[in-house]
């Protein structure tokens, strides 16, 4: 039922050129990020390592909310319009599993942009005269902020589904964003979703900045579970509006 | 025209923009009470070329995502609600699209005018010791108020464009990455390719950071006004062929 449920969630996002979005922008900090690090070269001296603080800085701190936020405005979208909230609501399916086909997509989105990111990153550091490979360690840091960014894709769903407006919860998630680097220079990260992905990417760092994994690793797991719990519920029990 | 004007504010209640510009103007002060609160205090005496640079640097993180909300908040009435046959059977096609950036001009116009508050609020709690210099203060406000009126025209142009607003926010988004990379772009031609460039472009401030120190130190550079006017012709050009897309455009 689950698997029906995100495969209709799937043909909705059919014809909405969310791919080419997704594919263009990253494009950006990667390409320019590499170009830093070329400029910068005195400074940077950690080959791969160097160039990850490069690539991972803007696009972590300021950028992967913003998307993944309309990855997930679109995706209710579709119910907000054209009176589709009634008939979303009387399909013969479990609540919890129209949530949950919609997070499927986000999340799927979220794996889908970190290893778009690892490719570019690998294009870029080949083009910028970079030998071999990168590192293991720093696919890791890119699956561990997969991780981390699953509070926030589970959050942006459920504002964008209270919230009918289609731009507001990419505002929202923007703001975040930023509040999230400050809160995560205070050291403050664990306690606020939007950090988790700049700290499980270790972004602009060449040594691990998560000195406290199982810390991470339960914060992560806490909000996800949170604000999907909480989608989940305001579904079940709030009366829709259609319109 | 005055009545057009009042059914322009009408349409923006409940719309939530004031309260998002002031979420914005927040977030700013929140960004610049840390920015201040990690700076040592002798660079603080020159706080005010400090502000310029900074608000600048934040404004082309936030103000092409805030701005391209800001103008699909203002034409929601149209695009959403499907109601451009209506209006545009009860005043003239053009004076809707003037009205529109208008009313996006005024909150903008209030947003910049919130930034100098702010300049002026952290100028009065730290103690900058450098005086004032209200030709530089002038020069950020043209700085951040014409190029975001520029966006702002493109975004309310896509915005009546396409019904399905990812596409302008998706434009929103890609300004922010361009605006900040172009703080990082070399100077030449290229950054003048870019609208959201121009925040970069148009700033009068450099900073030097010693390696050794860690300090900071802030000078005046001039004002480009080559580039002020390149972008006044944009504008002016962008305008003409905006409004005559929007009365050209089939409804």
């Amino acid at each position: 039922m689950l698997l029906t449920c995100i495969k209709t969630e799937q043909r909705k996002l059919r014809h909405s050129y969310l791919w080419l979005v997704f594919l263009v922008i990253p494009v950006l900090p990667a390409f320019m990020g590499a170009g830093n690090y070329l400029q910068n070269q005195g400074v940077l001296q950690k080959e791969w390592y160097s160039l990850w603080t490069q690539c991972s800085l803007f696009y972590s701190n300021f950028f992967y909310g913003p998307l993944v936020a309309l990855y997930c405005a679109y995706i209710w979208r579709v119910e907000h319009l054209n009176h589709n909230w009634n008939q979303l609501m009387t399909m013969p399916v479990p609540v919890p599993f129209v949530f949950l086909s919609k997070l499927f997509l986000a999340l799927g989105c979220t794996v889908f942009l970190q290893l778009w990111m690892w490719v570019l990153f690998v294009v870029t550091g080949r083009l910028v005269g970079l030998s071999g490979m990168p590192p293991v360690q720093i696919l890791v840091w890119l699956l561990r902020g997969s991780f981390g960014g699953m509070g926030i894709a589970a959050l942006q769903l459920v504002l964008s589904m209270v919230i009918r407006s289609f731009a507001v919860p990419i505002a929202l998630a923007l703001m975040g964003s930023v509040t999230g680097l400050l809160v995560s220079n205070k050291g403050l990260g664990l306690f606020w979703p939007y950090s988790l992905m700049l700290m499980g990417m270790n972004s602009n760092k060449d040594q691990d900045i998560v000195g406290n994994i199982l810390g991470f690793g339960i914060s992560a797991v806490v909000f996800f579970v949170l604000f999907t719990g909480a989608g989940i519920r305001y579904l079940k029990k709030r009366d829709i509006c259609a319109g | 025209m005055v009545r057009e004007w009042k059914t322009e504010w009408m349409k923006t209640k409940y719309r939530g923009i004031g309260w998002m510009i002031l979420a914005f103007s927040g977030l700013v002060l929140l960004w610049s009470l840390w920015a201040y609160g990690s700076t040592p205090s002798e660079q603080l005496e020159d706080g005010f070329r400090m502000s310029y640079l900074q608000l600048a640097l934040m404004d082309t993180i936030l103000m092409p995502v805030m701005i391209a909300m800001l103008a699909s908040r203002l034409c929601d009435a149209e695009v959403k609600g499907g109601t451009l046959k209506l209006l545009c059977t009860m005043e003239k096609k053009g004076r809707l699209f003037d009205l529109k950036l208008l009313t996006g001009a005024v909150y903008l116009a209030v947003y910049v005018a919130l930034q100098v508050g702010i300049i002026f609020l952290q100028a009065g709690r730290l103690d900058f010791t450098r005086p004032l210099q209200t030709v530089q203060l002038f020069c950020f406000i043209v700085q951040v108020y014409v190029v975001s009126l520029a966006i702002l025209l493109l975004q309310v142009v896509l915005s009546f464009f396409f019904e399905n607003q990812i596409l302008p926010l998706a434009a929103g988004l890609f300004g922010s990455f361009v605006g900040l990379f172009s703080w990082f772009f070399a100077d030449g031609p290229v950054k003048k390719l870019f609208l959201w460039g121009y925040y970069s472009e148009l700033c009068f401030i450099i900073n030097d950071w010693n390696q050794d120190t860690g300090a900071v130190t802030y000078y005046d550079a001039p004002f480009d006004w080559f580039s002020l006017c390149l972008l006044l012709v944009i504008l002016a050009a962008g305008y003409a062929a905006g409004k005559k897309l929007f009365l050209r455009k089939e409804i």
